[in-house]
């Protein structure tokens, strides 16, 4: 029983990093570097404002240019959950596309992609 | 007795899943905590060297646990687009620089997401190691990308159900990497049809093979229901930030696919 608790525990941590947010990766590492977690806290809470607009830019030429407020250090959103992101959409499940454990494809597929 | 019995063969699977579901991404003990400073240093050195090659939007991979207990083929445990943008912070200050299209699992549970916009020093916090791979669409297909990312379809192709080893041909679950993928496909088909993009990444796309027996299959979900493998068939594959660099390139549909470190850059 114990060894089951301990191996769940595990897999339940090592979940918490794909596709992770920050404060979950702090979450987690914190579990078991608590000592570490709380010093990078503390430096990490000490930088950045929050975002209030990003707008993406179609620029042209080869070089662009990173500027002012772009120049985010690790912000206090790496640490305090949810408190700066800004989030994008909700967006819900799509309809179930293939249903069960078939991966066919429903429709046709299209020819190989090809930009020219 | 036999309740014993049970529990012993439930841990005995549990326990042999664990160098398998390291795809998942970094374990709290393999995870050391970057100081921040180094972070940010590190996202700042990436968001220029994309800059100076003029990127609007690039795809950027972070290593999220260490490298060794991974699969073989799994180097990156969380990828997203990086969109070049004007940002305009609380204080009123502005700048260019990047925003990254993020899809998280959410905190309070694992087996659900959200879409998520953060900074690049945010993308990287947390990681295991600085360590980014970096895939630099056509400047053509930048242009199409940006265009889904900025439209309804970006939110629309997102699947809240989260499975850690998702099946990039099947809709029933999503991660980071899928969502990722069917973007992509969304851009170069001009079609926010998701069956239609299903279908071309089923005949398209491969995915990468994750080794996986039945009994680690079994009892997965028994951990956590993000470990389902439940919208595979026999074998299990899954989107990786390799398996879509290699697909971008059989196609030509990317400039440049390298890796970048605090000291150095290699092209893969």
């Amino acid at each position: 029983m114990h060894r089951l608790v301990i191996s769940g525990s595990v897999l339940a941590l090592i979940l918490t990093s794909a596709c992770a947010s920050p404060s979950v990766q702090h979450a987690a590492a914190s579990a078991d570097h608590s000592a570490q977690a709380t010093g990078h806290s503390a430096a990490a809470a000490v930088t950045s404002v929050a975002t209030v607009s990003a707008v993406p830019v179609v620029a042209a030429g080869s070089v662009l240019a990173v500027t002012g407020a772009a120049l985010e250090s690790v912000g206090t959103a790496s640490v305090n959950a949810g408190a700066e992101v800004l989030n994008a959409g909700l967006g819900n499940a799509p309809q179930q596309i293939c249903v069960g454990n078939t991966p066919a494809p429903c429709v046709a597929p299209q020819a190989a992609p090809n930009l020219e | 007795m036999k309740l014993k019995g049970i529990f012993a063969a439930v841990a005995l699977g549990l326990a042999a899943l664990n160098p398998v579901m390291s795809t998942a991404g970094s374990s709290a003990a393999a995870n050391p905590v970057l100081p921040a400073v180094d972070v940010a240093t590190f996202a700042n050195r990436v968001q220029r060297d994309l800059a100076s090659r003029g990127a609007n939007v690039a795809i950027v991979s972070r290593v999220g646990r260490d490298p060794s207990v991974l699969p073989d083929g799994v180097n990156y445990t969380h990828v997203a687009f990086w969109v070049y943008s004007r940002i305009t912070q609380a204080d009123g200050s502005t700048g260019m620089g990047y925003r990254v299209y993020n899809l998280y699992q959410q905190e309070g549970d694992l087996t659900r997401s959200d879409l998520v916009q953060d900074t690049p020093g945010d993308f990287f916090a947390g990681a295991y190691r600085l360590d980014a791979g970096v895939i630099i669409p056509d400047r053509r297909l930048q242009q199409k990308l940006l265009a889904v990312i900025a439209s309804p379809t970006y939110a629309a192709l997102h699947n809240a159900n989260y499975a850690a080893l998702a099946n990039p041909r099947s809709g029933q679950f999503q991660n980071c990497t899928e969502h990722t993928l069917d973007v992509l496909m969304a851009a170069l088909y001009d079609t926010n049809d998701p069956r239609q993009i299903k279908a071309n990444i089923a005949a398209h796309f491969t995915p990468q093979p994750v080794a996986l027996n039945g009994l680690q299959r079994l009892f997965a979900p028994a951990a956590s229901g993000a470990l389902t493998t439940a919208d595979h068939g026999q074998s299990v594959g899954t989107a990786t930030f390799g398996s879509i660099a290699r697909f971008m390139q059989a196609h030509d549909l990317s400039d440049e696919t390298y890796r970048i470190t605090p000291e150095r850059l290699f092209r893969f």
